[in-house]
């Protein structure tokens, strides 16, 4: 059947983005499906599905209520939050493995194997510390490469005191998300088009998502926390191998001597697979190999078999356009746009986009997930506990009684370190301290959305980190304490958040910045327990509102993103519709004010496109059936009439 | 320090408005706003309008006191019992005083509405009016 996709014949469709909100578009619309008629608008329409969980973005509505773990009180913007922080997978790839991936038109195993990481196909079962099994929705991990480490530990100790001094990675470089808003924002936003239809509070969401995802996307590898460690290690090899198992075992090895700073552990589980080569290799001999493989390194192999040929529109076999994955950081983002884009065509074959699928089901249901819960379940018994008990803080409290006494006598000494085990130095744990292994079995516990166990365990650590005076690490703690708690779903009664949730934010935000001068995690943490407030409605709305206040009054972000959260302000007042038929606590007018602050900054930023949405939204709302807002020097008028004079294409909007 | 005083209607019409600056201390009257916040200033207030409409119903009181804040001004309010709604935008706290001003605006405010020329929900034109708010103000704020 000849398969050329007419998606050819029309240019709008190929040179429309393939950015993430598009892509179901594309791949849903009729017309530009892979050619073969039967199998083909099935699979494309259950790979869009796979791919974009998210589809549900561009209607602008929140989620469909769906089982416990994603409850229906998560707003779509809440629910990407709990899929960010999610297990990362490295990739030790031969160089085998690497030149069969070229030749496929990728870059390298890491490049292929990146989207199928974004949604687990299939369903995702976790069950917690108690026995309770819940279904997962939108379970993702994400594939890093091997190269992800910081600077080796020996670097470090050569360094000389003065360069200790220097400031650890950020969460997420300032101008480039900038410079990325100023691209989605720019003449003709066809980077970032939506539903044409979709109401102008749609759009809004759709830009603030993808404006959190990016920010969202790579933290650093930081001693504070361990989201960015790798909990899993893909070793991979192709058929073509001349010389398999060794291969394999040096690759293992070499994980092993990789240097690591001293607060990374390297247990992490060891996952093999081998590519076999369709198109080249002899399926039985792989079969055997792959058997050599099971009983050499164990349970945990795949053999996924994928084509070798280099798919492209001339491919009689149905093909399919493999998009970006969702969570690309912000500069490979720009770098992508910038790019021609015949470089975004990647196609791939159908049954190869099926094993992968079920190569990556595989990994999470059968070995990953099992993995972090055995993690989970020991360091819970073995020291959390502990800890948990009376005799727990019995520990703690003589600890720090004898470690003041130890201060009164070795005076002189200066020594702080009350537990001994904290390094004011590199500023981390040891990973195989106490503290370490409870920070990990918190956030694995976070990673398995069982928010309730992160929460108590995140609660256990604030303490330990003030003691200790590690800073990073205390704000770390209270962060996710606080996004723990609301995602837990424990109801928010005024009282609970004043007397619980302001301080933990507090002592979050105050940490950061003036502690560790790390104002990106201050804007991070802020950004995710606003989002997360939002969601809950109600007085809770009004807090998001107000933290979102303090972070643009403190100025933690660039003059685009600085915009952009002044409007997210006016969204988290427009969710609250209050009750009854007058709507006895709404907050119209609050959301509209901000609106027109926001296009004020927009307009000061010569985003007048954009302006004029916020004015209209603004006007629609409240001011229209006002008549003092339209006189001649208010700053409605004004906004309005300089927003008026660029040329207004409503078709592009 | 800075005051903005609005007077607004039931129907979010704006009646009444004041800007002025504290006579106290050696201050001349005249309002310190930056051009920013002259312009926003009427913005602000009609905002804080969705907190009076909620807390109204929790007092029988009519100074409401303190209910709203934007960045480090503040703003306070009094509900009239023919649903005006006073609000003072200020930076710094004086309940007392402030609902000794209102008090005596809503004096002269209950005069107006005396007037067979004056509808509800009109806007207050008067110069005398204004001259005696200006009055108020320099005696109490």
């Amino acid at each position: 059947m000849a398969a050329i996709p007419t998606s050819l014949s029309e240019p709008s469709v190929a040179d429309s983005e393939y950015t993430g909100l598009d892509r179901s578009r594309i791949l849903s619309h009729p017309k530009s499906t892979t050619p073969s008629p039967s199998p083909a608008p099935s699979l494309s329409l259950s790979f869009s599905s796979f791919l974009t969980g998210h589809s549900a973005v561009s209607s602008g509505g929140p989620l469909s209520p769906s089982n416990a773990v994603s409850p229906s009180h998560l707003s779509a913007v809440a629910s990407l939050i709990a899929q960010s922080f999610t297990p990362r997978v490295s990739i030790f790839a031969s160089n085998d493995a690497n030149e069969f991936a070229r030749d496929k038109g990728f870059a390298s195993v890491l490049d292929l194997f990146r989207p199928f990481g974004d949604v687990v196909a299939g369903s995702v079962v976790v069950r917690d510390t108690q026995g309770i099994s819940t279904t997962l929705d939108n379970f993702g991990i994400r594939f890093t490469s091997s190269a992800v480490f910081p600077s080796t530990p020996s670097s470090h100790q050569q360094a000389s005191p003065k360069s200790r001094k220097e400031p650890a990675a950020p969460c997420f470089d300032l101008q480039d998300l900038d410079a990325l808003l100023d691209i989605y924002l720019g003449k003709d936003m066809r980077y970032f088009s939506t539903d044409l239809a979709a109401p102008p509070a749609a759009l809004h969401d759709d830009l603030y998502y993808r404006f959190l995802q990016r920010l969202l996307a790579s933290p650093p590898v930081s001693p504070h926390e361990s989201f960015a460690h790798p909990v899993a290690g893909i070793i991979a090899i192709s058929s073509r191998n001349p010389q398999p198992i060794e291969t394999l075992s040096s690759l293992y090895k070499a994980g092993n001597d990789a240097l690591v700073p001293p607060y990374m552990s390297k247990d992490y589980l060891r996952y093999y697979v081998l590519i076999h080569d369709e198109d080249h290799s002899d399926l039985d001999r792989s079969i055997a190999l792959f058997e050599r493989m099971k009983r050499h390194f164990g349970f945990h192999c795949h053999m996924v078999r994928m084509r070798s040929v280099k798919a492209d529109l001339s491919s009689s076999e149905p093909i399919l356009l493999l998009p970006q994955s969702q969570w690309i950081s912000a500069a490979e983002e720009i770098a992508f746009l910038k790019s021609l884009p015949e470089k975004h065509e990647r196609y791939i074959f159908d049954s190869d986009v099926q094993n992968m699928r079920a190569f990556v089901h595989e990994l999470v249901v059968k070995s990953l997930i099992p993995f972090m819960e055995r993690c989970v379940s020991t360091w819970n018994d073995q020291i959390a506990a502990s800890r948990r008990g009376l005799t727990g803080r019995f520990f703690s409290a003589s600890r720090r009684f004898l470690g003041s006494n130890n201060r009164g006598l070795g005076s002189g000494t200066g020594q702080s370190a009350t537990s001994g085990n904290y390094d004011p130095i590199t500023g981390s744990y040891g990973f195989m301290t106490a503290e370490s292994q409870m920070r990990k079995l918190a956030d694995y516990a976070f990673m398995l959305r069982d928010w309730k166990l992160a929460h108590s365990t995140y609660d256990l650590l604030r303490k330990d980190f003030l003691n200790d005076k590690a800073w990073k690490y205390h704000a770390g703690s209270h962060e996710m304490a606080a996004a723990s708690l609301i995602l837990s779903g424990t109801p928010l009664s005024s009282k609970t958040r004043a007397d619980t949730l302001e301080p933990l934010l507090d002592s979050a935000t105050y940490s950061y910045i003036s502690r560790c001068s790390q104002p990106t995690y201050a804007l991070r943490t802020i950004l995710i327990s606003s989002e997360l407030l939002r969601s809950r409605g109600g007085g809770a709305a009004d807090d998001a509102a107000r933290w979102l206040m303090k972070a643009i009054s403190e100025k933690l972000m660039g003059n685009l993103a600085h915009a952009l959260i002044i409007e997210r302000v006016s969204a988290c007042y427009s969710i609250r519709n209050g009750v009854g038929s007058q709507g006895w606590g709404n907050r119209r007018r609050k959301a509209a004010f901000w609106q027109l602050v926001a296009a004020k900054e927009w307009v000061g930023l010569d985003k007048k496109q954009h302006a004029r949405l916020c004015l209209d939204e603004a006007g629609e709302n409240v001011y229209d059936a006002l008549d003092w807002t339209d006189e001649p020097g208010q700053l409605l008028f004004e906004l309005r009439h300089s927003t008026e004079s660029m040329v207004y294409d409503s078709n592009v909007m | 320090m800075s005051f903005y005083l609005a007077i607004i209607g039931t129907k979010d019409n704006a009646v009444y408005d004041l800007e002025f600056g504290t006579y106290r201390q050696g201050g001349d009257g005249t309002s310190k706003f930056s051009a920013d916040m002259k312009q926003l200033c009427p913005f602000i207030v009609h905002s804080s309008l969705d907190i009076v409409e909620e807390m109204q119903w929790n007092t029988n009181v009519m100074h409401l006191k303190v209910i709203d804040k934007f960045y480090n001004y503040l703003i306070s309010a009094y509900m009239t019992a023919g649903n005006m709604k006073f609000l003072l935008l200020h930076e710094t706290r004086a309940d007392d005083v402030i609902r000794q001003f209102f008090v005596d605006l809503y004096d002269l405010y209950v005069k107006t509405l005396m007037s067979p020329f004056y509808a509800v929900d009109q806007t207050i034109t008067s110069p005398v009016f204004d001259q005696r708010v200006k009055m108020l103000a320099k005696k109490y704020l």
